[in-house]
């Protein structure tokens, strides 16, 4: 069923099952139709992209903030520039998925920036350590305790290269696309990964020899 | 050797991913953009295009007839003496009023 939002059906358009499709199924003209659509103020199209890339940009977001409070507030604000904003989107710049990162880019930048000084100045109290309340299949497989060191040292690393690596792994953007959202060359995205990744190696590495 | 030092980047990144999933809810995420739309329909694009151009010509209107305004209601004759003075001094101006200076010779004067 594919209601629409007069008809006061939310979940409906966010179940249907075009929505449902994965990211990988959509084809960059079809995420250009929805933006187009969206200009036109279509609001089934906006939750339809909301339910295709809300879950990736929540997650890249989460994970950076190291806040799910803040990134919630972040990801609420990307799509509505998007909603405010599709008409400027220009398919020959970047694709639908990489412009949408980079809103996010630069609305996480912003946010952190911000929760950074009012932290500095005492008048927030630093993150904590955000863990998966419900194990998921991967906590099984994986490690729960390499998965908690994992977060850790992603959570340490420098924003830029916490940043490149979420893009690149979680977003599962390509270094040109990765390079697009954060504004600077391709040489410099790789140069960002390097570090996270050596970072990231050591910090389990360090955790396996410790683990008995 | 360790598992992990044989780790390749995309193992890495497995992880990574892992380490990044949690529940999300894009029902909710979507609801919370409506309200927010529907709470501050001030600032709709639908309103901006045709407000923002007529605000910035009104403002530039009211610029210029201030500054026009402005141009013929501040100048007097303190500001204008100067540059009297100062031509009648450059074209050897014989006028006393023209010669604040007392460079005229007496007797000079025509």
């Amino acid at each position: 069923m594919r209601a629409g939002w007069c008809d006061g059906s939310v979940r409906g358009i966010l179940n249907a099952p075009a929505a449902r499709t994965s990211v990988s199924d959509r084809t960059q003209a079809h995420t250009a139709e929805l933006l187009s659509a969206i200009a036109r103020k279509d609001r089934r199209a906006l939750g339809e992209l909301i339910a295709v890339h809300g879950r990736g940009l929540t997650l890249v977001a989460t994970r950076y903030l190291g806040s799910p409070e803040d990134a919630d507030e972040v990801i609420q604000d990307v799509f509505l520039r998007v909603w405010r904003h599709a008409s400027r989107y220009d398919p020959h710049k970047a694709r639908v998925k990489t412009w949408l990162y980079r809103i996010t880019v630069n609305l996480c930048v912003d946010r952190h920036r911000r929760t950074s000084l009012r932290r500095f100045i005492g008048l927030d109290d630093p993150p904590v350590e955000i863990a998966d309340p419900q194990p998921s299949a991967a906590d099984r497989l994986e490690d729960r305790h390499t998965l908690d060191t994992v977060r850790a040292a992603i959570a340490a690393l420098p924003a830029r290269q916490r940043m490149a690596l979420l893009l690149s792994a979680v977003a599962e953007l390509d270094t040109g696309d990765v390079a697009t959202a954060m504004a600077v060359s391709p040489g410099a995205v790789e140069q960002l990964l390097v570090r996270a990744r050596r970072k990231l190696r050591a910090a389990t590495n360090q955790n396996e020899d410790q683990t008995p | 050797m360790s598992r992990q030092k044989e780790d390749t980047d995309g193992d890495l990144d497995a992880r990574v991913r892992a380490a990044s999933a949690m529940p999300t809810d894009e029902s909710a995420t979507f609801y919370k953009v409506l309200s927010r739309l529907d709470a501050d329909p001030q600032r709709s694009p639908i309103q901006l295009p045709s407000l923002a151009p007529s605000m910035a010509l009104a403002s530039f209107a009211a610029l210029m007839l201030a500054a026009g305004t402005a141009g013929y209601a501040l100048p007097d004759l303190a500001a204008i003496d100067p540059d009297d003075q100062i031509l009648a001094l450059a074209f050897g101006g014989s006028d006393a009023v023209r010669d604040p200076f007392g460079l005229t010779v007496p007797g000079s004067a025509k």
